[in-house]
């Protein structure tokens, strides 16, 4: 009886013993894979003083790069690449360098270009060939062209054609005085005179430009 | 490699795949355009495993470098991780920029599943961990969940951003903000990330699919777009992480220069970084569009879609944008939401039809960051 009684000390000792092992290597309570740490209760109990100890503590932790997820909208910054289509051909072309041009102000020059043609009498179309690799297999530069048709069939180009060229035309063909920047503020266009120059392939005259 | 190379194809890099038009919530704010009966929306035979195994593979082949798996609810279709395997072994060309030339490498696409999370478990989990699928789960509010999707508590979407975290996975929130959630939407974007999320997808409510139905209590003036940008910013902040806005914004509405931690787009990029395959494999432009162009099987055709085209080359600003100063470096807002709403996709975004656009009619919200 004795003995018997010793196992069973023995039996319940060697129980603790383990239990107390578990414990040790065990989770802690409210830690385990179902657990949530944070619920709907918890956050509706919390003051807005615990939430912000609670955010500042992630802070601490290293947050991942933002990976780019199926967003609806263009990324803000310049992108690495940048795609072209081309609206002759349809065929895409990829690029590494002008990204921001081409992802960016290509289509607002597209946008000027269309305003312009609405105020302007010239004959004017939008060059955009250099761009596409199918349609412009060899060139070596990209830029946009615009090509003019007077009334006398004469016909100039001008390239390197950026958002604030088309801005400046517009205005002029408007008769107005000053144009609207890109940015806020007016600028006279008598300062762009010899840039309007370029673009409409008017030369200066040597009277008119005497000074 | 030089600075420029022609593509394997027109297709915009993303393709977005509605697998299935199913779901398992009844959320308010859904746009989903088969929930709208009056969008004229036709609903035709889902596609098959096969169908879309195909479809992969010829996206793959064409250039598109990341899909993302979306619905409906992805995870209601029994054979989603057998399209996924086939996705996750595909091989496709990946096009980078390395000291300002273009460098190309093959490997599989990246692939993204967006799911309300409540089919999602831990052996879903372990499924996108083998498939190194970047999953982003829906939290439109905790106090305002059960109203807003039909389920009672968000309780199990927090447990498994948790879980997803232990096991050492990036996850993404993502949050579609409403009038109803408004006020929460602090707390909200909190719980997820100390629950475990690492990135916020905000998506402001924008009418379309079963949407339309309950635009007047849930639309976000401009007021309220404005403060879920504070808010959101502020949140990512404090917790030290990014987010991004789903959805484009118009550049009178906001000061985008402000934000640091969540970007804020001001353009569309349907049809040009991302289209959508829809359920029965018919394309769109986007998601919250009804329109149905091509069957993914004649994509090629797409080439010359007016409809597509539209998109691609954006003829489709709001006349009243003209005089606009950023009229040439803004989009006008969501162009899908407005063709819903008004009818053409030159229409003004919902949130500038009451307000007017605020470039021509009204003074600027004052911009308190450094430019």
């Amino acid at each position: 009886m004795q003995t018997v009684g010793i196992l069973i000390l023995i039996f319940a000792a060697c129980l603790i013993a383990f239990s107390v092992q578990g414990c040790r290597y065990s989770k802690p309570a409210g830690n385990s894979n179902t657990d949530p740490v944070v619920t709907v209760q918890q956050v509706d109990s919390m003051s807005r003083a615990q939430i912000e100890r609670m955010l500042q503590t992630l802070q601490q932790q290293k947050a991942p790069k933002p990976t780019m997820g199926a967003m609806c909208y263009d990324m803000a910054g310049p992108p690495p690449t940048a795609d072209y289509v081309c609206p002759v051909c349809g065929q895409k072309t990829v690029y590494s360098t002008d990204t921001s041009f081409i992802a960016w102000e290509l289509d607002g020059c597209r946008r000027e270009f269309e305003q312009m043609t609405k105020i302007g009498d010239l004959k004017m179309a939008l060059d955009e060939s250099s761009f596409c690799a199918q349609c412009s297999l060899n060139a070596t530069r990209h830029e946009l062209v615009l090509n003019i048709t007077y009334s006398d069939g004469t016909t100039h180009s001008a390239g390197g054609i950026h958002r604030s060229d088309l801005r400046m035309l517009t205005y002029f063909f408007k008769g107005s005085l000053s144009f609207k920047g890109l940015q806020d503020g007016t600028k006279p266009l008598k300062d762009q005179i010899p840039r309007l120059r370029e673009l409409l392939g008017v030369e200066a005259s040597a009277a008119k430009d005497k000074p | 490699m030089s600075d420029r190379r022609l593509a394997v194809s027109f297709l915009p890099g993303t393709a977005v795949l509605e697998m299935t038009y199913a779901c398992n919530h009844k959320c308010l704010f859904c746009s989903c355009p088969w929930e709208n009966p009056d969008s004229g929306f036709v609903r035709q035979a889902e596609l098959t495993t096969d169908e879309w195994i195909e479809t992969i593979s010829t996206l793959c082949r064409m250039g598109v470098t990341r899909l993302a798996f979306t619905g409906g609810e992805p995870l209601l279709r029994p054979d989603i991780f057998e399209i996924i395997h086939h996705a996750a072994h595909c091989s496709v060309e990946h096009i980078e920029t390395v000291k300002g030339r273009l460098e190309s490498h093959q490997g599989p696409p990246l692939l993204y599943l967006l799911s309300n999370g409540t089919a999602v478990n831990e052996t879903i989990l372990l499924a996108c961990k083998e498939y190194d699928v970047q999953l982003s789960m829906s939290l439109p509010g905790l106090r305002t969940y059960a109203r807003h999707t039909g389920v009672e508590s968000a309780d199990h979407i927090l447990r498994m951003f948790t879980l997803a975290k232990s096991m050492g996975m990036v996850t993404v929130v993502n949050s579609t903000v409403t009038r109803i959630n408004l006020f929460e939407l602090a707390d909200t974007l909190s719980a997820a990330l100390l629950a475990g999320a690492e990135q916020v997808l905000l998506n402001r409510f924008l009418p379309g699919g079963r949407g339309m139905f309950h635009a007047d209590e849930l639309s976000l003036d401009i007021p309220q777009i404005q403060q879920m940008l504070d808010t959101a910013e502020a949140t990512l902040e404090k917790a030290g992480r990014f987010g991004s806005v789903g959805t484009e914004i118009p550049k009178c509405i906001a000061d985008i220069s402000r934000y640091k931690r969540l970007q804020v787009g001001t353009r569309c990029s349907a049809a040009i970084q991302y289209f959508v395959v829809g359920p029965s494999g018919r394309v769109r432009v986007c998601n919250h569009s009804p329109v149905q162009l091509n069957h993914v099987r004649e994509i090629e055709s797409l080439q010359s879609n007016e409809y597509w085209n539209r998109f691609v080359f954006k003829k489709y600003m709001p006349s009243v944008c003209s005089d606009c100063r950023d009229f040439t470096a803004c989009d006008g807002g969501c162009r899908e939401a407005a063709h819903v709403v008004t009818g053409s996709t030159c229409g003004l975004d919902p949130a500038l039809l009451q307000a007017g656009p605020l470039g021509v009619l009204h003074d600027r919200p004052s911009s308190t960051a450094a430019s």
